[in-house]
C-alpha cells in the first residue's frame, strides 16, 4: 500500500479520479492499493496527520508527497521534479536534519519553509539552502524516517516564490497541476525501478535460515566483486557430508567467508596449531574475541592425577613466545 | 565543479578570493556574512558532491593550528597541523571526510596571513617542529586556485627548522614548479597499488600521473614524502605493493625521499557506517575487520601487524639499508 500526501485537496483532484478512491475517514481516502491523504498546509499538520496514518496503518510500505513548489532559483517553471533531499527552515534558522528520499535519480533539493514566501528578500535568504521552497515535505520526510518507510517526494514548480505569487491563479490551476503530477507519477512507476526485485537462487539440498540467507546473498555479492566463484568440488564435498542440511549451509557459508579473506582462515589455523597442546587434551581454550590481546583463558577439568600430568604436558608444550609474536605479526 | 560559490564579505576583496572567482565564472556567487551561518548547518548527504557541490571562502578564526595526533609523521619532532580548507573534490571510498562534517561542501580559508603569523608561536629554532596541510583536505589537489603556497615557500625559507608537509592524491604540481625546492617542504604523496587506486580512489588522479609527479618533483630537487596509508588487504598484497615500490622507486631519486609511513585501513565506526551507506557494493566492506573496544573497525591485530611487517621488510630492501618507514598508528 502506497500513502499518497498532499497538503490541498485540489492538488490530489487528478489522482482521486484516476484511482477511484473511497472516502475512509477525514481527509483519507483508499484503494487497493493507494491511500490518500490531504494534510493541510504546514509543517505541523503534515507531520500529524501522516503519523496518525502510518501509526494506524502499518500496510503501508512507501510514502509520497506531492504537490506544488514554489522557485528560489532558477529551476525551471511548468515541471515536475522528483526531489533529492528535504531540508527544512522555520524562520529564524534552518533545523540540522534533513531527509533523502528513495529516488537514487533525483537531483534537486527541497526547503520546506514555516510560512508561505511573500518577498524578495526571504527568498534570498532561503535560497541559500535549496532552490525549491514548500511548506510539508520535511515534516513527511520526518515521519517516513521515523517509521523507516521509503519516502518519495514529488512536485510541480508552479511560480517564483515571492511577492508575485498569485495564490489566486494557482488554486485556479491547482487541477492541471495535479494532472501533471499524476503522469509524473505514473511515468515513474512505469520505469523499471519498479519491477519486482528478481528472486534470487539458493543452492539446493540446504537449508537456509532467514540470517543464514542474507549472509549467503552478501558473500555472494562480495565474491562477484572480488571476481571469485565457490569451486564446484568444493560444494561437493560439503553436499556429501553426512550432516543436517542446516549444518551443511554453516560449512558452505564458512568455506565462503575463507574465499573473501583467506588471511583469516590462515590465521585460525596457525591459532589452531598453538592451541593444539591443549585442545587435544580436551581443555576449552578460549581466545580475546577481536584478537587484540595474546591472553588466554583455558578451561580443564581435573578428575585425577593423569589430568594433572596431561595438563603439565600441554603447558609444557605451549610456546608463549612464539604464540606471542603470532599477536606482532610474524606468522 | 562548484554551483554556488559563498564569500564572505570580509575576505571578497582578497586577491587569493578575486582569483578563486576567476576560476568559477559559470558558478553563481552570493555574498554572506559567516560561513558557519551557511556551511554544514543543515545535514547535506556526503554524496551530493557528486554533482551539488558549493564552495565557501571565508576566514577561519579562532585557534588555526592544533596539535596532530600522537602517531601522525616522523618521531622526535613536534607535529602540529593547520586548518586552511574543509573537505576535498575527490572521493575515496575510505575517507574519513565522509562521516566527519555535516556537508561535503568545501571551504577555503584564505587569511593565510594569519595562519602564519600563528606557527610563529610554535616555531622553535632549536627543535624540529613540522605543521601539516590537509587533515582535512587534499593539500593541493585546488592549488592551481587557491595559489597560497608561495608565500609560505617564503615563509619556510625562512625558518629552516619548521617544515611544510602537503599532503595529496592528485597531480597537481604544477603551483610547484616555479618554485625552487627547499628542504624544509615536504610534499608527499598517498600511494596505492594501481587495482585499489581505481577501485577506491575515485577522482582522484590516477597512479600513473601521480608517479610522474613524483618524478617531476624529485628531478627538480623537492624533498618528497611517501604515504602507503591505507593499505587493503588483498590475497596478493605483497605482490602489489612490490609492484608498486618497483615504480616508485624508479622514479624518485634516493635522497630525496624524505620518509614514507605506512599504515593500514581503519575507521572510526561512525565512518565505517558512512562507508557501508555510501558504498554498499564496496570492496572494502568485503573486508575481515574486527571492532575494538576503543571503537576503532580494524583488522585483527595478528594480521595488520603481518601487513606492516612484510611491507616495511619489502621496503626497506629497497632503501640500502636506510631506515625511513614509520608505522602509522601502531608503532
Ligand atoms: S584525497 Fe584524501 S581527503 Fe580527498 S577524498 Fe581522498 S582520502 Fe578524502
Amino acid at each position: 500500500m502506497k500513502l499518497l500526501t498532499f497538503a490541498h485537496r485540489a492538488e490530489a483532484q487528478a489522482f482521486h479520479d484516476k484511482f477511484d478512491l473511497k472516502s475512509c475517514g477525514e481527509n483519507l481516502f483508499l484503494n487497493q492499493d493507494f491511500m490518500l491523504l490531504v494534510t493541510g498546509e504546514g509543517l505541523f499538520e503534515a507531520m500529524s496527520e501522516c503519523m496518525k496514518v502510518l501509526t494506524l496503518h502499518p500496510e503501508i510500505s512507501e510514502v509520497y508527497n506531492l504537490g506544488i513548489v514554489g522557485n528560489l532559483g532558477s529551476q525551471k517553471l511548468d515541471e515536475v521534479a522528483s526531489i533529492r533531499s528535504v531540508y527544512a527552515h522555520d524562520s529564524s534558522s534552518p533545523l540540522f536534519k534533513s531527509f533523502t528520499t528513495s529516488d537514487p535519480s533525483a537531483s534537486i533539493d527541497l526547503l520546506s519553509f514555516s510560512q508561505r514566501v511573500k518577498d524578495s528578500q526571504t527568498k534570498e535568504k532561503l535560497a541559500l539552502f535549496a532552490p525549491l521552497v514548500d511548506r510539508e515535505a520535511w515534516a513527511i520526510g520526518f515521519v517516513a524516517n521515523r517509521f523507516k518507510r521509503p519516502f518519495y517526494v514529488f512536485k510541480y514548480i508552479s511560480d517564483d516564490a515571492d511577492e508575485n505569487t498569485q495564490c489566486h491563479f494557482i488554486k485556479d490551476s491547482a487541477f492541471l497541476y495535479s494532472q501533471k503530477l499524476l503522469s509524473f507519477f505514473l511515468n515513474f512507476h512505469s520505469g523499471p525501478q519498479n519491477e519486482e526485485e528478481e528472486e534470487r537462487q539458493l543452492p539446493e539440498g540446504l537449508y537456509f535460515t532467514r540470517a543464514q540467507k542474507l549472509l549467503y546473498f552478501k558473500y555472494q555479492n562480495l565474491l562477484e566483486t572480488l571476481g571469485k566463484e565457490i569451486p564446484s568440488e568444493e560444494i561437493k564435498k560439503i553436499m556429501l557430508l553426512d550432516i543436517t542440511p542446516k549444518q551443511k549451509t554453516g560449512q558452505l557459508l564458512n568455506l565462503m567467508k575463507e574465499l573473501i579473506n583467506p588471511m583469516t582462515s590462515i590465521m585460525q589455523e596457525e591459532l589452531g596449531k598453538f592451541l593444539k597442546p591443549f585442545t587435544q587434551i580436551g581443555a576449552q581454550v578460549k581466545t580475546d574475541n577481536e584478537l587484540e590481546s595474546s591472553e588466554l583463558l583455558i578451561q580443564y577439568k581435573i578428575r585425577n592425577q593423569s589430568d594433572i600430568d596431561r595438563l603439565k604436558r600441554g603447558l609444557e608444550l605451549f610456546d608463549i613466545k612464539q604464540f606471542e609474536r603470532f599477536f606482532e605479526g610474524e606468522f | 565543479m562548484f554551483q554556488t560559490i559563498y564569500i564572505e564579505h570580509e575576505v571578497e576583496s582578497l586577491p587569493y578570493t578575486q582569483n578563486i572567482i576567476q576560476h568559477f565564472k559559470n558558478a553563481q556567487i552570493k555574498t554572506i556574512d559567516k560561513v558557519e551561518d551557511y556551511w554544514g548547518r543543515v545535514k547535506k548527504p556526503y554524496l551530493q558532491k557528486r554533482d551539488n557541490l558549493n564552495l565557501y571562502v571565508g576566514r577561519k578564526k579562532g585557534q588555526l593550528i592544533k596539535k596532530a595526533p600522537d602517531a601522525y609523521g616522523t618521531k622526535n619532532a613536534e607535529h602540529y597541523y593547520f586548518i586552511h580548507a574543509y573537505n576535498c573534490i575527490y572521493e575515496c571510498e575510505y575517507c574519513y571526510l565522509q562521516g566527519y562534517f555535516h556537508t561535503p561542501d568545501i571551504v577555503l580559508y584564505v587569511n593565510h596571513e594569519e595562519i602564519r603569523n600563528e606557527m610563529l608561536q610554535f616555531i622553535d629554532e632549536d627543535k624540529e617542529v613540522w605543521f601539516h596541510a590537509g587533515e582535512f583536505s587534499d593539500s593541493l589537489a585546488l592549488s592551481h586556485i587557491t595559489n597560497e603556497w608561495r608565500d609560505y615557500w617564503l615563509f619556510f625559507q625562512n625558518h629552516p627548522k619548521a617544515k611544510l608537509e602537503l599532503r595529496t592524491k592528485s597531480s597537481n604540481i604544477k603551483p610547484l614548479l616555479d618554485l625552487p625546492p627547499i628542504s624544509n617542504i615536504i610534499i608527499t604523496f598517498s600511494l596505492s597499488p594501481e587495482q585499489e587506486v581505481k577501485k577506491f580512489d575515485h577522482k582522484t588522479a590516477s597512479l600513473k600521473a601521480r608517479l610522474k609527479a613524483i618524478q617531476e618533483l624529485s628531478q627538480r630537487g623537492f624533498q618528497i614524502g611517501l604515504h602507503f596509508d591505507p593499505v587493503i588487504y588483498s590475497e596478493d598484497y605483497l605482490a602489489r605493493y612490490r609492484l608498486l615500490f618497483q615504480d616508485v622507486f624508479q622514479n624518485l631519486e634516493e635522497e630525496n625521499l624524505n620518509y614514507i609511513s605506512l599504515g593500514v585501513v581503519r575507521f572510526p565506526e561512525k565512518i565505517y557506517h558512512q562507508v557501508q551507506k555510501n558504498y554498499p557494493q564496496s570492496q572494502l566492506l568485503a573486508q575481515e575487520f574486527i571492532v575494538s573496544k576503543d571503537g576503532k573497525v580494524r583488522y585483527p591485530k595478528p594480521m595488520r601487524m603481518k601487513i606492516l611487517n612484510d611491507l616495511k621488510k619489502e621496503l626497506l630492501t629497497f632503501l640500502n639499508g636506510q631506515n625511513k618507514v614509520y608505522l602509522c598508528m601502531e608503532d
